[in-house]
């Protein structure tokens, strides 16, 4: 019983790992200019920016495969760590110099770099460390049967975004002209 | 094979994920851009001053309207993209119970132009050609609505979509119920107000 709740903790930080990064590289590769832009006001030159934003947006994805797909070995641990001290980094910096940078960690958010973020390295790095420890012990068709799935409770956590936006526009297109939506009664104007 | 199943759907996961969030950026776009244009279905209310409590006639309104339980009186320009909306949901058709219409041809507009357009005509469609109606009333918004209850300027608003035009309509009974103006002296219409 010990072996396997053991097995689920390792197995779980990794698919919450994989899912966190999955969903952090999906989302920035939508904002790649945004995300360009916090990149160069954390201090980076402009066109260096672009580079690193796009090379981000790759690690991140590239880390969240590894986890899944190699689960044997340690380099995908340790891309976490790396990401984890990076994004840390960052946002003490903006603590220390007092700066407000948008993070776009997960895409076009409006929160700002901050104490939330520094506090969360740890718990990505504790989340590494116990992945590394207790590493999953599925197989390559497995890990990518993982991923698929991932990806698609990505995508239906995404319509939760969708179906009130559509709500709301569509409610919005029949206010403002009815006759999109054929609801213009032709035979004699308003209805009281 | 099923490596490459795997690999296919997660291919296509990526593209699905990408294309949605797309949408939702634009949709979310389409949203400020509305908010921004204060384009949003929500009437805002329009000042009448003193005015309120007022006989309509008083403004140069038709005298019927003094007795009148409870009415609308629609104003719209000549020029303005929501008034052509409204004006083409009422174009050829019979007038609601209890609407009334009043053109305000703003910019030296001619209002017969409009008029024609969207075949607005009838006892209740009326054109303010000199604005004297407007300008009592203070009014610089169209269009905008005056909600005449029991004989008088009850109050006024603006009216941003056809779906606030049809929340302000009164209901046809009341629409024909009139009250007593004796207590009230109702002036004639001003000479800028024409019956089409």
């Amino acid at each position: 019983v010990v072996d396997v709740a053991v097995a689920l903790v390792g197995a779980g930080a990794t698919v919450g790992l994989a899912g966190t990064f999955l969903w952090s590289s999906l989302s920035k590769a939508l904002v790649v200019p945004g995300f360009r832009q916090t990149l160069h006001q954390l201090g980076l030159p402009s066109g260096l920016a672009r580079h690193v934003a796009l090379a981000v947006v790759l690690a991140e994805f590239v880390t969240a495969g590894g986890l899944l797909i190699a689960t044997s070995s340690w380099w995908p641990r340790a891309a976490v760590v790396i990401l984890a001290v990076s994004f840390g980094s960052a946002a003490g910096w903006t603590i220390a110099t007092r700066r407000r940078v948008a993070c776009r960690c997960f895409g076009s958010t409006s929160r700002q770099l901050g104490t939330r973020h520094l506090a969360l390295t740890p718990v990505w790095i504790g989340l590494a460390v116990i992945a590394q420890i207790v590493p999953p012990t599925w197989n390559v068709v497995s890990g990518l049967a993982i991923l698929a799935g991932l990806l698609l409770a990505l995508i239906a956590i995404q319509q939760l975004h969708l179906f009130p936006l559509m709500r709301t526009l569509r409610g919005d297109r029949i206010a403002l002209a009815p006759d999109y939506a054929g609801l213009h009664t032709k035979t004699g104007g308003v209805q009281s | 094979v099923t490596t490459v199943l795997f690999v296919a759907v997660c291919l296509l996961a990526i593209v699905v994920f990408i294309l949605f969030g797309a949408l939702i950026e634009m949709y979310q776009q389409l949203t400020q851009v509305r908010d921004h244009l204060d384009l949003v279905d929500s009437p805002s209310p329009v000042g009448l001053g003193k005015l309120a409590g007022a006989a309509p006639s008083s403004v140069g309104l038709p005298s019927e309207l003094d007795a009148a339980k409870h009415n609308v009186v629609l104003l719209l320009s000549n020029k303005c993209q929501t008034c052509f909306n409204l004006a083409q949901e009422l174009s050829g058709g019979t007038m609601p119970a209890g609407l009334w219409v009043l053109v305000v041809p703003i910019f030296g507009g001619n209002a017969d132009d409009f008029l024609e357009q969207y075949q607005l005509r009838g006892e209740r469609v009326l054109v303010d050609q000199d604005q004297r109606i407007a300008e009592r009333l203070a009014l610089d918004t169209t269009p905008a609505a005056l909600i005449i209850r029991d004989g008088t300027l009850d109050r006024a608003q603006t009216v941003p979509t056809v779906r606030q035009l049809r929340a302000i309509l009164p209901s046809p009974a009341a629409a024909h119920q009139v009250t007593d103006p004796t207590s009230r002296k109702a002036p004639s219409l001003v000479s800028s107000v024409q019956a089409n």
